[in-house]
Formats: structure tokens, C-alpha cells, sequence
């Protein structure tokens, strides 16, 4: 039986064949039929002090999850806590609110919010039984409140090897850019180095091409992210949106990428793509040279990395790091440089006048983030 | 003093480091105020790598027209082997409160290169200027 669900806030219109799941928890989840996931939806609605509950059962072989919570406009979200099936918390945002260490974008408050579980190698296998997730509803003071309509989606991932897997990447042009030859000669390029560099770390891609006509912007927020809820729409639900645009136009502060989350959403919401302008990476002369191909094609596995959950091993302010174990924790810019110049996560290319450092490495650490995230499988 | 290109590039290393980096934090009037807009037509024209930092400066120096760079942002539109820094530049004219005369017929002129007109969405202009460009023959 097809049945339409009423998006929260808008932002999320979900695919049909939504079969009712019997979860035995206090959330009435909704099954979608996704090829290699286990796909439930539902809503909660916050209580109590402003907390939207959401329970689940994980199952003997699934090893890993990826909840993204969605509450209805014009509520921002983060996740408060996971708690597993011992009780134990193994998820606070209070416990990473000084922000020295990010350890997911679930931490932060934004617009909604992704949680990816287990994130670190250091985490212990996802435990079959039923576990809790805590959503805290923002107002725009940062209050968390009360009767807040929450849709959640969990997807959970069954996955014998989690040091190898695949990635589904759908590019899409859009803003006009499948009709410029050289866009789609120099972005094609780079897609090609991006499965280079991921192939390095076990992960392949599966990838394919779309064109998008619609009116659209890199900003994700306002009129323009019903675009990007669109495109995700057409790709279904499990999928890397990769969205090559050409504006500049909105340019306050210009990303040349700039991911959807850390991790991404797995379901069509207004942040569920990588955006990437096209031109910037071209250069002045908007023509791609061998060398900017290279560099865009690190953009794109930069921006998927983010996507799939990692962070800068270091911020630019050089005293935040991410919580991976095995990236140091470096302390000056030149440190971090000469730590991290190859890393394919720091926050920028490090250039000589006419080249910059490849920047293919990962860490061990960082590696498992990626191969951790249910959209990895 | 920071060597690019073989010749010395006036331009502090903390702002070509700022430029480079995949997510700027910081606005083009922070860059402006801060560097000023000759450093900023410094990198915009003497830098290469990575790719976006002289097309991020040349935005900020559109971004500054209003502000003494009004002389880079004509040269721009009148060189075809460089197109990105015009619609770089084009973008940034958005921060701008003003265009300085004779601006909107340099960017009208642009406009019969394609790549060019793809780059900027002038229909979305808040100077009337620019958007009557696209919008006269509607």
C-alpha cells in the first residue's frame, strides 16, 4: 500500500511503499523499501522539557545506523543523546558542547539533524536491541521546545566487511551547467580522481549523471532548498547528491563545496546534497588544467568525506580538532601543516605558486569514519 | 613577503591562506577592511593555485567597487582570456551599495560570452542596473 506522508517543516517528502513496522517500541516506524538498507520512518513529537523520543530495535548483523531528525519549521535540531540497549549513554551533546573535539554534526544545532552510530573505530560494535535517541527541537534562541512534530529516518546497514564498500554518488548539473562542454568535461575529470582517491581507502563508487532545470542557488536554505529536496527525491533514498552549479551570485561567504552535513542526510531534505560550483574550481581562465582537475576532484572527495561524517582533522583557528584518534592534534599552522599537508580532510590545499600537495591520505581513524556511515555498504 | 609566480606578492600570507581555504569564515568586507582592496587585486591577478583563491579575491574586489575597485573590475570585463574574474568579480558587485557609472554598459558588452552570462545571474541583481540588462527585452 503506497502511503504519502505530510513532510515536517516542508523539507522532506517521502518515497511511498511505507509498510508498517511492528518495532515494539513507543515509535510507530514505517518501513520503506530501499535496496541494501533497512529504511524506517516516523514522528514524534517533543515532550517533557522539549525532547522528541524516538526507540528502536537493532537486529542481530546490522552494524551500523544513520538517524537523520527533521523538525517542522521553523525549529532548528540536535541530537540531546543515544543511549543503548544497556542504558549506557553512548551520545551526549553536553558532553561535546566546550567544541574542542567534533565528533558528529549531530552535536551542533542546525536547521535538522544526522547522527551516524558508531563513528569511531574506538566505538564499540552497534549492539543488537533497543536502543534510544533523544532529539531536542530548537527555537531560534536555542530553547528546546515543546510539541514539536519531529520526523525521523533511521537507516540501518547489514555489512560483512566495513573495511571495503560502495558509495551510490548521483552527479546532477544544474544552474545550466550540462550546457558548458568544458563544466562537464573538467567535472567528469574529477569524478574519476575522486574514485582514485576513495579507491585508495576501499571505497568505491557507483556513479551517475543527472541534469537538473529548475531554479537554484549554493545556498541550501529558503526558496532554493526545495531544489535540493527535489533532486534527492529523484535520486531516492541511500544516495550522494553531487550538485555542479555555476552562480556566484548569493555569494556572501563563497564555498567552492560545501556539504549538506557532517554526516549528510540519507533522505531528501533541503541539505541532502554536496553542492559544488563548477566555475571556481576551473580558475580564472574557466578552463580546467590537468592540475585544477586534481584539485577539484580532491574538492569532490573532500566534500563526500564531510558527507559521510569526517571533519577537518583541524580547524583554522588551530585549537579544535576532530575527535578521530589518530589525527594529532597539532597547534600551530605551520605543525598542522607539516602533519597534515596530505590529508585529504584539512581545511585547504597547500600551494605553491603553481601546484598544491596532493592530498589523497586519510588516517586509519578517519578511514572507518567513512566506512562506518549507513550510506556506505 | 610572500613570492608567487616568481615575483614578490605584496599580499599578506594570511590573506592568501584565508582565500585558499575549502570553507571560508570570513566576508569580503572582512577582507576588505582588514587587507584593502590593492592586496586583494594582487591576488586576484597574481595567484593560480588552488584555483578558487584569486577568483574568491576578485569577488571581494567586486564586492569593493564601490571602494576604489572600479578600475580592476572594468579591466576584468575587458579581458576574454580571463573570464572568471569577471563573473567573480560580477558576483561580488551583489555586497556592493553602488555601481559606479559606466559599470552596467561594461557588463551589458560581456554579455555575448556565453560562459560569461552562464556565471552570473544578473535577473537576481539588487542593483536595477544590471538587472534591466537582462530583463529590457522582456
Amino acid at each position: 500500500m503506497a502511503i504519502g506522508y505530510a513532510a515536517s517543516g516542508g523539507t522532506i517528502r517521502v518515497t511511498p511503499f511505507l509498510l508498517l513496522v511492528a518495532c515494539g517500541g513507543s515509535t510507530a516506524w514505517e518501513a520503506v523499501d530501499v535496496d541494501g538498507l533497512t529504511h524506517l520512518e516516523a514522528v514524534e513529537k517533543s515532550r517533557g522539557k522539549g525532547i522528541a523520543t524516538f526507540v528502536f530495535d537493532v537486529e542481530e548483523g546490522q552494524d551500523a545506523f544513520l538517524f537523520t531528525g527533521d523538525p517542522e519549521a521553523p525549529f532548528g535540531a540536535y541530537v540531546r543523546t543515544l543511549t543503548d540497549p544497556n542504558g549506557d549513554v553512548v551520545f551526549a551533546a553536553r558532553d561535546l558542547a566546550d567544541g574542542v573535539e567534533s565528533l558528529s554534526g549531530a552535536q551542533f544545532a542546525n536547521v535538522l539533524t544526522t547522527l551516524n552510530w558508531p563513528i569511531l573505530a574506538t566505538h564499540p560494535p552497534l549492539q543488537a536491541g533497543r536502543w534510544k535517541l533523544e532529539v531536542g527541537p530548537l527555537d531560534e534562541e536555542f530553547r528546546q521546545r515543546r510539541k514539536v512534530e519531529v520526523f525521523g529516518a533511521l537507516s540501518l546497514k547489514d555489512d560483512d566487511d566495513l573495511s571495503a564498500g560502495t558509495l551510490t554518488v548521483r552527479i546532477v548539473y544544474a544552474d545550466g551547467t550540462d550546457q558548458d562542454p568544458e563544466l562537464v568535461r573538467g567535472t567528469e575529470a574529477a569524478v574519476a580522481v575522486w574514485e582514485e582517491i576513495y579507491a585508495e581507502h576501499g571505497l568505491s563508487l557507483n556513479v551517475t549523471y543527472g541534469t537538473y532545470t529548475g531554479p537554484i542557488s549554493q545556498s541550501t536554505s529558503g526558496s532554493d532548498g526545495d531544489a535540493y529536496v527535489a533532486i534527492a527525491e529523484e535520486s531516492g533514498i541511500g544516495v550522494l547528491n553531487v550538485v555542479v552549479i555555476s552562480d556566484f551570485t548569493d555569494w556572501q561567504i563563497p564555498v567552492y563545496g560545501v556539504s549538506g552535513g557532517i554526516p549528510g542526510p540519507l533522505v531528501p531534505t533541503i541539505r541532502s546534497a554536496v553542492a559544488v560550483n563548477g566555475f571556481t574550481n576551473a580558475g580564472p581562465d574557466l578552463t580546467f588544467s590537468e592540475e585544477e582537475i586534481r584539485i577539484y576532484g580532491e574538492t569532490l572527495a573532500h566534500e563526500g568525506g564531510h558527507y559521510l561524517g569526517a571533519f577537518h582533522p583541524v580547524e583554522e583557528d588551530w585549537s579544535t580538532w576532530d575527535a578521530v584518534d589518530d589525527t594529532e592534534q597539532c597547534g600551530s599552522e605551520s605543525g598542522c601543516i607539516q602533519t597534515f599537508r596530505d590529508n585529504l580532510m584539512f581545511p585547504y590545499p597547500v600551494c605553491s605558486p603553481l601546484e598544491c600537495t596532493p592530498q589523497h591520505a586519510l588516517t586509519s581513524g578517519q578511514r572507518t569514519v567513512l566506512h562506518y556511515n549507513a550510506g556506505v555498504r | 613577503m610572500w613570492w608567487w609566480l616568481g615575483l614578490a606578492l605584496a599580499a599578506p600570507p594570511e590573506l592568501v591562506t584565508s582565500l585558499s581555504a575549502r570553507h571560508a569564515s570570513q566576508t569580503c568586507d572582512e577582507f576588505v577592511e582588514t587587507y584593502g582592496v590593492e592586496a586583494l587585486v594582487e591576488v586576484a591577478e597574481g595567484t593560480e593555485m588552488p584555483p578558487w583563491l584569486p577568483m574568491r579575491a576578485a569577488s571581494c574586489v567586486g564586492a569593493a567597487v564601490d571602494r576604489g575597485g572600479d578600475a580592476a573590475v572594468l579591466r576584468w570585463l575587458g579581458n576574454d582570456a580571463l573570464p572568471g574574474l569577471a563573473v567573480a568579480a560580477v558576483a561580488g558587485l551583489e555586497q556592493a551599495r553602488t555601481l559606479p557609472e559606466g559599470l552596467a554598459p561594461a557588463v551589458a558588452a560581456r554579455l555575448a560570452d556565453p560562459r560569461f552570462a552562464r556565471g552570473v545571474r544578473l535577473e537576481r541583481s539588487r542593483h536595477p542596473a544590471l538587472v534591466e540588462l537582462v530583463t529590457a527585452g522582456d
